[in-house]
């Protein structure tokens, strides 16, 4: 072989050899199998991201339990407790009485209400069981709502507890103080019996009118306006003989 | 003694060798990188699936920590509450400036009919490692509110300088 023929084979040889060195790497890269797709611990930040969608729902549907529950608790006062007024009204008050007021069904009310609130600021209908228990308001059901996060299900339940800005006891509280005073009421003027600043009251003729302030305080759908309002106890109250007659007599004795 | 042509041939062929070693390590330099930044992006990805979820959790502290920023945000779609919003998320704010990692902050809120934006803008695309967070609250007057939280750097120097320094 004569010299120029020796460097030509030896400089194909030089590229050959400079070739598989460098496409080595890639083939064994290629040509290896993954232990997984993508990188460990990617699957366990999709299952970590999924909790957070669970979260930001539960956390969504909390607040607006707050919400329709201080809606409840404006609308019910403003309409002196009753879902259904069936006792009259006067002057947009609704009346009471010792036979005809809200105090059986005020939870009951109460839940109507709120329902009808919560329905509005969310887009799934869970068959809610709602009650009562130490003073919280449950709402309970079996219903699972199916969030997506990713790749992954996740199936949560809607049930909620919030303690109301008012407890409705506070209704049943007043009724006892208007029946402990009704001769005072019927006969007096309504401040001389009842020295509260909360109770704002007006009499005409045998009606009294009673607006009573709580403390609770929340922002509130008016029509079509939004206010930050206190929470009112509004109704009438008929201080006649017919009414007299239907209290105890050692009220009346009072 | 040596023959002119033959030595001239040879140093040719010694360029031309040279170039085509060259040109054959550009071309796989080339390759590598490719699969090099599959890789990197795989990895990029993973830590920035991470730092969202860090942004998640910053978040939801600013929503519903002591200051009750989630119900000064509903309520004010409704009220005139502007006021007390700019102050509360001006101080949620101050607390990432100057962070170490020289990242910019934004807060969005997305009122329906007046969306408020505080601290840089960061919706423009060119914001390098661009990263969000984002929570819905119940609305009284529309659907829903959605507040973001996001988090960008200044440039691409920046970004580079933090993922090269902390996980290059």
């Amino acid at each position: 072989m004569d010299k120029k023929g020796f460097s030509n084979i030896f400089f194909v040889f030089l590229f050959v050899i400079a070739f598989v060195f460098y496409i080595a790497p890639i083939y064994l890269k290629l040509g290896s199998e993954p232990v997984a797709d993508g990188i460990i611990g990617e699957s366990a930040l999709d299952l970590i991201n999924s909790y957070d969608t669970v979260n930001d729902f539960k956390s969504y549907l909390d607040k607006s339990v707050e919400l329709a529950s201080c809606q409840a608790l404006y609308d019910q006062g403003k309409n002196g407790g009753y879902l259904d007024n069936k006792c009259g009204k006067e002057k947009d008050y609704a009346k009471w009485d010792t036979n005809c007021n809200p105090l059986a069904s005020l939870e009951e009310d109460y839940g109507e209400y709120f329902s009808r609130e919560l329905e509005k600021h969310i887009d799934f209908k869970p068959n809610y069981a709602y009650s009562f228990n130490n003073g919280n308001f449950l709402g309970k059901t079996d219903d699972k709502i199916e969030k997506t996060s990713e790749n992954t299900k996740y199936y949560v339940n809607p049930s909620f507890s919030i303690k109301p800005r008012l407890d409705l006891n506070v209704y049943r509280d007043i009724a006892k103080r208007l029946n402990d005073n009704v001769v005072c009421f019927s006969n007096k003027d309504p401040r001389d019996c009842v020295k509260d600043d909360n109770w704002k009251m007006r009499k005409e003729g045998k009606l009294v009118f009673f607006d009573i302030e709580n403390g609770a305080e929340c922002v509130v759908r008016e029509g079509t306006r939004f206010l930050d309002k206190k929470i009112n106890l509004k109704f009438f109250r008929d201080f006649t003989k017919e009414d007299l007659l239907n209290i105890e007599p050692s009220n009346l004795l009072k | 003694m040596f023959n002119k042509k033959g030595i001239e041939a040879n140093v040719i062929l010694l360029i031309v060798v040279t170039l085509g070693l060259f040109i054959i390590t550009g071309v796989f330099a080339l390759v590598y990188g490719v699969l090099g930044a599959v890789e990197d992006d795989l990895k990029l990805n993973a830590y920035s699936s991470a730092e969202i979820r860090t942004l998640d959790n910053e978040l939801y502290a600013t929503l519903f920590g002591s200051n009750n920023l989630a119900d000064i945000i509903i309520q004010g779609e409704v009220l005139d509450r502007k006021t007390n919003i700019d102050s509360e998320i001006e101080k949620i704010l101050a607390r990432y400036k100057d962070n170490k990692d020289k990242r910019l902050y934004s807060l969005v809120i997305n009122y329906k009919d007046k969306p408020l934006v505080y601290g840089e803008d960061l919706s423009p695309d060119f914001y390098p490692g661009k990263i969000e967070s984002s929570l819905r609250l119940p609305s009284l007057k529309n659907d829903f509110i959605e507040v973001k939280l996001i988090s960008a750097f200044p440039t691409s120097f920046h970004y580079y300088m933090y993922y090269g320094v902390n996980y290059g």
